[in-house]
C-alpha cells in the first residue's frame, strides 16, 4: 500500500514535478522545433539560434526554479524518512501527465492569442470571378497594356487559403496577372475539383490582358496535388509550380505538432476527407506527365507535414522532370510567407513563361 | 569483507570534513535530486530524436526503462526476503549524512534503480545512456559517503540494474512487440 508520510511534501514533490516536466517539454520543444508545445511564439524567429534561446531559458528556469523551490522549502523533511520509491514514481507520474496536459492545452491558447493580432493582408484586391463551381479572384497589374503571363493560384483546402494572397501581391507587384481560386466545400468533390483548372484557364485565355500562350499554374499544399494532376492532362498550362504538395499520406505522429498546435494537429491527421481526395487525385502518379514543360517543385527544409522518403524516392526517378527547391528553415504552413520562397517563385515563372 | 569496509571507510572520511562537501554529498544522496533528474532525462526522451526511427528507439528505451524499474523492485524485494544486512551506522562508527534508514543493506535500492534505467537507454542510446550511468554512479558514491551503503552494496545494486535491464530489453522478446503496439496507439493520439 502506498503511504506518503508528510501530505505537504507529497504535495511539494508533485508540484515540483510537474514544473520540472513543464520545464523539460519547453527544452524538447526548443531541441526539436516541437513548435505546437511550445510556449513562445517559434515561429516568429528567423534563426535557429532565436528560435531555441527563449525555449531553453523558459526550460531551464522551470526545472531550476521548481528544484531550487523544492529544496529550500523542503530542505529537513528531505533528510527524514519520507516518500519511498512507489510513491515517488506515482508522484512524478501524475506531475508528469498534468505537465504534458496543461502544455497541450496552453501552446495551442497563447498561439491563438499571438495569431488574433491582425496581420498585414494584401486580399482585398483584384476582381471576384466565377470559376466553374468555385470562385476566384482575378488581380491585374496596375497598367498592364500588352499580354502578359498569367498564373492560376490554387490554394491548399482549409483554413490555409488565405496564405495565397501574400504571393498573389508579391507576383501582381512583379508584373504577372494572377487568378486566385477559392473553392468551396462542393468544389472539394472528386472528380469535380479536376474542372477546377481547365475553367480557370478558359477563362484567363479569353482576357485581353493575358497572353494564352503563357499560362501558369500553382498549388499549394492539397491544391500542388491539383495542379500537378491537371497539368498532366491539360496542354494549355505552359508552366507548373507545386508548393509542398503532400503526394503520399501524411505520417501521424509527434512530428505534427512541428508545425501545428495540439488541436489543429489532431483535426489534421483525423481528416478523413482530405486524405480521400489526396490518393483520388494521386499526383505522384501523373507528375512524370507533365514533362518535358517545367515543373517546379519546392518545400521547406522543416516540412513535417508531408512525408519526405517516398517523395525524394520519386524525385530520384524523375530528376529530368522536375526542378526541385528546398528553402532552408521554412515549413510546410510557413513556406508561403517566407521572403526566399516568394523570390524563388516569381523568378521561376518569370524565367519559364 | 575486509576491503569492503576498508573502501566504506575510505569513502565516508570524505563526509564531515567540509560543510560545502557534505551539502554536496547530501543534496546527490537524498532520494529526490538525483532520481528525479533520471525520470526526467527519460520523460525528455521519449520526444527527443531527430528522425521518426531515432525517436522510436528511444521511446522503446523509456518503455523498457519503465518495465525493468518494476523487475528490478522485484528482485529487490526477493533478496530482502532471504537476506538481511544491517546499514553501516548499525555496526560501526560512521559519520552519516541521512537520516537511518531500517531496512537491508544489500543491495543499494537506489543505485540499482539508477542503473536499471541508464542500462536500459544505453542498450538504445548509447550518449543518453552514459550520461545516465553518469548520474547513476554519483548517486551511488554519494550513498556510499554519505555512510548509509557499503561498496559491496552499491556494487550489488549496479549488478541487479544491469541485469533487470538486460533481461527486459534482449531477453524477454514478446515486449519488443509490445512497444511497437504502445507507440502506434500513442503516434494517433500524437503523443508518440
Amino acid at each position: 500500500m502506498l503511504y506518503f508520510v508528510s501530505k505537504e511534501l507529497a504535495l511539494g514533490y508533485l508540484f515540483f514535478s510537474f514544473l520540472s516536466a513543464l520545464g523539460v517539454l519547453q527544452c524538447v520543444a526548443a531541441r526539436y522545433h516541437l513548435f505546437g508545445l511550445a510556449f513562445w511564439d517559434g515561429r516568429a524567429q528567423r534563426t535557429c539560434r532565436q528560435r531555441c534561446i527563449w525555449g531553453y531559458g523558459l526550460g531551464i528556469l522551470l526545472i531550476a526554479g521548481s528544484g531550487i523551490w523544492f529544496f529550500v522549502s523542503h530542505w529537513v523533511e528531505i533528510f527524514a524518512p519520507g516518500l519511498a520509491g512507489a510513491e515517488l514514481s506515482l508522484l512524478f507520474g501524475v506531475g508528469a501527465a498534468c505537465a504534458l496536459a496543461v502544455t497541450l492545452v496552453v501552446a495551442p491558447l497563447l498561439q491563438h492569442l499571438r495569431s488574433s493580432i491582425p496581420l498585414q493582408s494584401k486580399g482585398s484586391e483584384g476582381q471576384m470571378v466565377a470559376v466553374s463551381r468555385a470562385t476566384g479572384r482575378l488581380c491585374i497589374p496596375a497598367g498592364a497594356t500588352a499580354p502578359m503571363p498569367a498564373i492560376c493560384l490554387v490554394p491548399g483546402f482549409g483554413a490555409n487559403e488565405k496564405v495565397m494572397d501574400t504571393l498573389a501581391g508579391h507576383m501582381v507587384q512583379e508584373g504577372l496577372i494572377v487568378l486566385v481560386i477559392h473553392p468551396d466545400e462542393e468544389s472539394h468533390a472528386y472528380p469535380e475539383i479536376l474542372a477546377l483548372l481547365p475553367a480557370a484557364m478558359s477563362l484567363l485565355s479569353k482576357r485581353p490582358e493575358v497572353d494564352p500562350q503563357r499560362l501558369g499554374a500553382l498549388g499549394y499544399d492539397l491544391g500542388g496535388d491539383l495542379v500537378i494532376r491537371a497539368a498532366s492532362a491539360s496542354k494549355r498550362i505552359k508552366a507548373v509550380a507545386a508548393l509542398a504538395p503532400v503526394l503520399v499520406d501524411t505520417p501521424v505522429s509527434l512530428d505534427l505538432l512541428g508545425e501545428l498546435p495540439y488541436p489543429q494537429a489532431l483535426r489534421w491527421a483525423g481528416d478523413r476527407k482530405r486524405a480521400k481526395l489526396r490518393k483520388e487525385l494521386n499526383a505522384l502518379e501523373y507528375g512524370a506527365k507533365i514533362a518535358p514543360r517545367p515543373f517546379l517543385l519546392l518545400y521547406g527544409a522543416e516540412d513535417r507535414l508531408v512525408a519526405r522518403a517516398p517523395v525524394e524516392e520519386w524525385l530520384a526517378q524523375h530528376k529530368d522532370a522536375v526542378d526541385l527547391k528546398v528553402i532552408p528553415s521554412a515549413g510546410h504552413l510557413n513556406l508561403v510567407n517566407r521572403p526566399m520562397a516568394l523570390h524563388t517563385i516569381v523568378q521561376w515563372f518569370k524565367e519559364h513563361l | 569483507m575486509a576491503i569492503d569496509l576498508m573502501l566504506f571507510k575510505l569513502g565516508n572520511s570524505l563526509a564531515g570534513r567540509s560543510p560545502i562537501l557534505d551539502t554536496v554529498i547530501r543534496i546527490l544522496m537524498n532520494d529526490y535530486a538525483l532520481t528525479t533528474a533520471l525520470v526526467l532525462v527519460l520523460f525528455a526522451l521519449w520526444f527527443s530524436g531527430k528522425s521518426p526511427t531515432t525517436r522510436e528507439q528511444n521511446q522503446r528505451a523509456v518503455l523498457s526503462a519503465i518495465t525493468s524499474m518494476f523487475l528490478d523492485n522485484l528482485i529487490i524485494k526477493a533478496l530482502n526476503l532471504v537476506y538481511y544486512r544491517p546499514r553501516p551506522f548499525a555496526e560501526h562508527p560512521v559519520t552519516l549524512l541521512f537520516y537511518r534508514p531500517s531496512d537491508s543493506s544489500f543491495p543499494s535500492n537506489a543505485t540499482s534503480v539508477g542503473f536499471c534505467i541508464a542500462t536500459s537507454v544505453w542498450l538504445f542510446n548509447r550518449k543518453v545512456g552514459f550520461i545516465l550511468y553518469v548520474l547513476a554512479s554519483l548517486l551511488g558514491l554519494a550513498r556510499l559517503c554519505g555512510g548509509v551503503h557499503y561498496p559491496s552494496d552499491i556494487l550489488g545494486g549496479m549488478l541487479v540494474g544491469v541485469f533487470s535491464a538486460y533481461l527486459v530489453v534482449r531477453k524477454i522478446r514478446f515486449l519488443g512487440q509490445l512497444w511497437t503496439v504502445i507507440i502506434q496507439r500513442l503516434r494517433r493520439l500524437l503523443l508518440a
